[in-house]
């Protein structure tokens, strides 16, 4: 196995019993992304002279005897939404094409404190409009692109890690959570970034998560009980993601779990109240894009034309459609039908878990309802490509953490991902769950 | 559309406000399905969390950091466009 393929777990600890070098690993990651970037396109930007310095750092601490944090020489790419002080964080958008980012925000700042080895900042979809990378998704945070790369995925509690240095889309449902290879390596990157900052005040006294989430007590993961939401199983799974649901939940069984079957009677509604909520928060945030701030400043007259044309031309489609609705809902006449409602209906929707959480622990489910698409293949239908969010964006709503696992036994055919769902700042029951499912 | 995106500052060819018109045409229709949710006595959910008044000391942090990121700069002063005109 490659030095690049290894968990994160393996690689540091292979560091740090001195199997191998920090700068080894930063050398085969940075072979791996010169052999298939041409092909893939992840990479917006990656400085290979910093990557291979700060790995050297690290073997240089680890040889003096220093102490290192708990991920010293862990490769990590950041999504280029958050900030990393002297990296561009373009958000996918041209709008920000020029523009580097003068600070830390606190997750970069923690990983950076931990030890890790920052690879690059990974491409996204526009402000993070979307679910294919085309035009990756907050409301799909994390668990969708895992779900359909084989791959773990965490979406954080709300108000569990820090927002501050997150270039803003919507506010009530922005979330940064780890996506990594096993439920493991997930847990270690979560406990580093996790945490009250009095930089972002919505984040929670009650983020405090102590080594039992690295080392979970499987006798009491054990006594979890699991809830399965029957709205999630109702028509319109692939029979792949059904099959692999059946098999799943078997498995549980199996394991000596209780499993019962729980109501989220609004479920149904999740997608409008979050397509109607995302644009109306997007719209605000990304106001502050206007060509006076930020990146490029286009020739006009004045201060109207300078706006209208800043914004007409260095944001793509999906945002345009997006503010231009968001801005649509918030206006005078229409507010209350749309943005009022839905916000409404937002509250119920929380009540729903609210309400399962008195009866069962976790919740399991399907991350997406097909297996992946094709690019391309849902650009052309905003509905069509909104539709693969529906059982990942319930869990942002609601502001509760929620972990996709790649189910097993699926090796050479396409990816399915279930999804555990936990109550707010219960990351410890899910990631739990998720280790002993991984471990067997 | 075309009051919308300009309230939103945004300048849209014709063909952007053709497709995008349908587009939100059809988003629209798909989200009237609320109007069936009985919500009367249910408190808005704003935000996503219930806290309030987070205060932290108000402490001065690195100096001269934003001023690169500005798209014009002039003897240390940032630079903006004309806002006001007049006629003498």
């Amino acid at each position: 196995m490659k030095l690049n393929e290894l968990t994160l777990k393996a690689t540091v600890e292979g560091i740090k019993k001195g199997e191998f070098k920090a700068l080894d690993v930063a050398k085969a990651t940075l072979d791996e992304i010169d052999e298939r970037e041409g092909e893939i396109g992840a990479y917006l930007s990656v400085n290979k002279e910093d990557v291979l310095a700060s790995a050297q750092a690290v073997d240089n601490a680890i040889a003096s005897g220093g102490k290192v944090g708990d991920l010293a020489g862990a490769p990590i790419a950041l999504k280029d939404v958050i900030l990393y002080k002297g990296y561009p964080a373009t958000a996918g958008s041209k709008i920000l094409k020029e523009y580097k980012a003068s600070y830390d925000s606190t997750v970069s700042r923690k990983l950076r404190e931990a030890g890790m080895v920052m690879v690059g900042k990974t491409n996204m979809d526009e402000f993070a409009m979307g679910s294919s990378t085309e035009n990756s998704g907050f409301g799909g945070s994390s668990r969708q692109p895992a779900a359909f790369c084989g791959i773990v995925g965490l979406k954080t509690t709300y108000g569990a890690v820090s927002r501050y240095g997150l270039i803003a889309m919507a506010s009530s449902l922005d979330q940064i959570g780890p996506m990594t290879k096993t439920v493991e390596d997930a847990a270690m990157v979560f406990k580093v970034i996790a945490g009250q900052d009095p930089l972002d005040s919505t984040s929670n006294s009650k983020a405090q998560y102590g080594n039992k989430i690295l080392n979970p007590d499987f006798e009491s993961i054990k006594k979890l009980k699991i809830g399965i939401p029957k709205e999630y199983f109702e028509g319109g799974l692939d029979s792949d993601v059904e099959r692999s649901m059946q098999e799943t939940i078997g498995w549980f069984k199996k394991n000596g779990f209780s499993v019962e079957e729980v109501s989220l009677p609004n479920t149904k509604y999740a997608l409008s109240v979050y397509y109607i909520l995302m644009p109306a928060e997007a719209s605000t945030n990304l106001a502050r894009f206007d060509g006076i701030r930020y990146g490029t400043r286009l020739d006009a007259k004045d201060l109207e034309e300078l706006y209208l044309k800043d914004r007409g031309e260095g944001f793509g489609a999906e945002v345009k459609r997006r503010i231009t609705l968001g801005t649509f809902v918030l206006s005078a006449g229409y507010y209350e039908a749309y943005y009022g409602k839905a916000q409404r209906v937002r509250a119920l929707i929380k009540k729903d878990f609210d309400e399962a959480f008195k009866k069962v622990d976790v919740l399991l489910t399907p991350t997406t309802p097909t297996v992946p698409f094709k690019f391309g293949e849902k650009s052309q239908n905003p509905l069509q490509m909104y539709l693969s969010d529906i059982f990942t964006i319930p869990a942002n709503l609601a502001g509760i953490p929620a972990l996709n696992i790649p189910v097993k036994g699926r090796e050479g055919k396409l990816p399915v991902g279930f999804q555990i769902t936990g109550k707010a700042f219960r990351e410890a029951d899910i990631l739990g769950l998720g280790m002993l499912y991984e471990s067997s | 559309m075309r009051k919308y995106a300009t309230l939103a500052r945004i300048k849209l060819t014709e063909e952007e406000q053709t497709r995008y018109q349908k587009d939100l045409e059809e988003i629209l229709g798909h989200v009237t399905e609320l109007t069936k949710v009985k919500t009367e006595g249910v408190e808005p959910m704003t935000g996503g969390t219930e806290l309030r008044n987070v205060f932290r000391e108000d402490a001065p942090g690195e100096k001269d950091v934003f001023a690169p990121a500005f798209p014009e700069e002039s003897n240390g002063h940032l630079k903006v466009p004309k806002i006001l005109d007049y006629e003498a």
